[in-house]
């Protein structure tokens, strides 16, 4: 009887160590890829054209195929490949001579095994090619999905919170 | 013993400053020029978590609004509250049809903007800095429980 009632105890400590383990390991996952986002976004100075396209072509694939985006200003609605995703952020890029992207206050949920459903704050600072500095502050949605092991965005959508 | 008793307070000190400034008065470190020129970028302020407990802000306050959640926060002043009507004509604030008087607003540009309602649950808020291009100002109705406190110094 004791026996029984240890092997049981031990069977639920560990599946609820297996559950810490895995639950903490998809949002370090999930966690890296907005990380790894924002290293590819990031500008300093004069970047080699070589350097740019590189950071483009990682920086797609970091998306899904195809990726929703829904941003208010500017005007940016509709599901994009990756193709014309790379192309947007490299236009964007292009416009800065200094460019920061942060991530605050994340949240991760998982509704489901392969789906993730993250709130942030997005920050972008940088120096314009005219010279001007910039400072812009998003609240965003987002929504990832697991893909042969690797998270993937899907969803870009900016939250409104100031409503003219 | 000596040593032990400055500890203690030590510890006590570092305790209540985390009380103070993690849940009465917040620290804001502002970046922007949108409060300008009664808030100056770079400058640090402070915001009073407790300002509207019992009472709803006034035209006037400052107040810290939130976005996903609390780290990165946004400076602005509340020009309207729920129920009244706001608008822009030629830089000029209208409040329910009249202009408003604004000794803060030093920069001011050719902004128009078509009168509309502040929806019940919302405040009307809007920076100092109004000599910026009215597409690049981040204003407008937002919800009242995004309000953190009225920032007081």
């Amino acid at each position: 009887m004791k026996n029984t009632v240890l092997f049981l105890l031990v069977c639920g400590l560990l599946g609820t160590l297996a559950y810490f383990f895995l639950h903490s390991s998809r949002e370090e996952q999930v966690r890296c890829q907005l990380d790894r986002f924002c290293e590819y976004v990031h500008k300093k100075g004069n970047e080699p054209p070589l350097d740019s396209l590189s950071r483009a072509v990682r920086t797609g694939k970091l998306f899904s195929k195809p990726c929703q985006v829904y941003f208010d200003n500017p005007r940016v609605e509709g599901r994009f490949n990756r193709k014309e995703l790379v192309r947007r952020i490299s236009l964007a890029r292009n416009s800065f001579t200094l460019l920061t992207l942060s991530f605050h206050d994340i949240s991760i949920r998982f509704p489901e095994d392969n789906r993730a459903h993250i709130s942030l704050t997005m920050r972008i600072r940088g120096h314009l090619r005219g010279g001007k500095s910039f400072a812009d502050v998003r609240e965003l949605v987002m929504g990832m999905e697991q893909a042969d092991g690797t998270w993937l965005i899907s969803l870009v959508k900016e939250v409104q919170v100031l409503e003219r | 013993m000596p040593r032990y008793t400055s500890l203690r307070r030590a510890i006590i000190v570092a305790i209540v400053a985390w009380i103070v400034f993690a849940f009465v008065l917040p620290p804001i470190h502002l970046e922007g020029h949108s409060m300008e020129p009664a808030y100056h970028d770079g400058s640090y302020h402070f915001y009073w978590r407790q300002s509207y407990l019992f009472s709803p802000p006034s035209p006037g306050d400052v107040v810290a609004i939130r976005f996903a959640g609390k780290k990165v926060v946004l400076l602005k002043r509340v020009v309207a509250l729920a129920g009244d009507t706001v608008a822009f004509e030629n830089g000029v604030l209208f409040r329910n049809g009249y202009p408003v008087q604004e000794p803060y607003v030093r920069f001011r540009s050719n902004w128009n903007l078509k009168p509309r309602k502040v929806r019940p649950g919302r405040v009307y808020v809007v920076g100092d800095n109004r000599g910026v291009p009215m597409e690049r100002h981040h204003f407008g109705q937002v919800n009242s429980n995004r309000i953190l406190g009225k920032v007081i110094w």
